[in-house]
């Protein structure tokens, strides 16, 4: 297969999976519904990861519901405008090379690690 | 490609360039070498660059280039001598700061390692964010061989991430349903 040819398949199959986890995760509510994949850290030690309450993110935004998805996982709300920035750069990485140095420069990497690591921390602290 | 074209070689772990299509097949020691200019998606094997392709089924052309004249503030002052001048060293500078235009630094991955880290919810998530962080600071520092090494741990280190995640989901569900 060529080159341009595999790239059309990835790009087909990744945009069927993705609709359909859109419409999977809008139409039904993984807080309510028990066949939504549970966290295994939260199964195995009772503490959050930095993680938990994702999926009910996801299903709270699309629904339009930011307070609900807020209190779900606020850091991971937070953090969305960061990831799409960051999304922008990765597509630009060739044809932009300096703003794609400087979203992924070591400041900012090892920051990002640790906002995850106290995220972790404080939300099994304070219950959050 | 036209005759400004510019391009960068990695030699022995260093990063040369910008340089022009006669400096380039001078220094092009071997088909692997990695090669990039504008156009390329990443750095290329040199026998894979079209306009390269050619080189290894016969000798380099051994007559002078001609040198242009840089138009970066920040070349070396040997780089910069005029066209007659024969064989002149060229070497790269070993800090890129923000005023040159830079070749593409390896993938770090990153946004893929904070996804993994964050909804797979596994340990080595940890491991592909600390590889992402070395692409970085190894590219930072010179070390152009390093900083693909760890680009391409950091995305083995997802891609773990993502099949033990995977496996788990089927255990998480059945969990879950009792």
């Amino acid at each position: 297969m060529t080159t341009a040819g595999r790239r059309t398949v990835i790009i087909t199959a990744g945009a069927v999976i993705l609709t359909a986890l859109v419409v999977i995760y809008a139409l039904f509510d993984p807080g309510e519904i028990r066949l939504f994949p549970r966290c295994p850290f939260l199964m195995l030690t009772g503490l959050k990861c930095p993680g938990c309450g994702s999926q009910r993110v996801i299903h709270a935004l699309l629904g339009g519901d930011i307070a609900t998805a807020w209190h779900n996982n606020a850091v991971m709300v937070a953090s969305l405008p960061f990831i799409a920035l960051l999304l922008v750069a990765q597509t630009m990485r060739v044809s932009h090379p300096r703003f794609y140095h400087r979203v992924n420069s070591r400041a900012v990497i090892l920051s990002t690690f640790a906002i995850v690591v106290l995220w972790w921390i404080i939300r099994n602290i304070f219950d959050l | 490609m036209t005759d400004n074209t510019q391009y960068w070689l990695m030699k022995d772990g260093v990063r040369l360039g910008p340089m022009t299509f006669a400096e380039l097949v001078r220094n092009v020691a071997t088909p692997s070498a990695p090669v990039w200019r504008e156009g390329l998606p990443d750095w290329c094997a040199a026998e894979t660059v079209p306009e390269l392709a050619g080189l290894f089924r016969m000798a380099p052309p051994q007559q002078q280039p001609q040198y242009q004249q840089p138009q970066q503030p920040y070349q070396q002052p040997l780089y910069q001598q005029p066209a007659a001048t024969p064989r002149p060293v060229f070497a790269a500078t070993p800090t890129p700061g923000p005023q040159q235009p830079e070749a593409p630094m390896p993938n770090t991955y990153l946004v893929w390692s904070i996804v993994t880290l964050v909804l797979c919810c596994v340990p080595t998530g940890i491991v592909a964010i600390i590889y992402s962080s070395k692409v970085s600071s190894r590219w930072t520092a010179g070390d152009y061989e390093g900083a693909r090494s760890a680009s391409d741990n950091a995305a083995l280190w997802i891609i773990i991430s993502i099949v033990c995640g995977l496996i788990a989901v089927p255990f998480q569900i059945f969990m879950a349903m009792l």
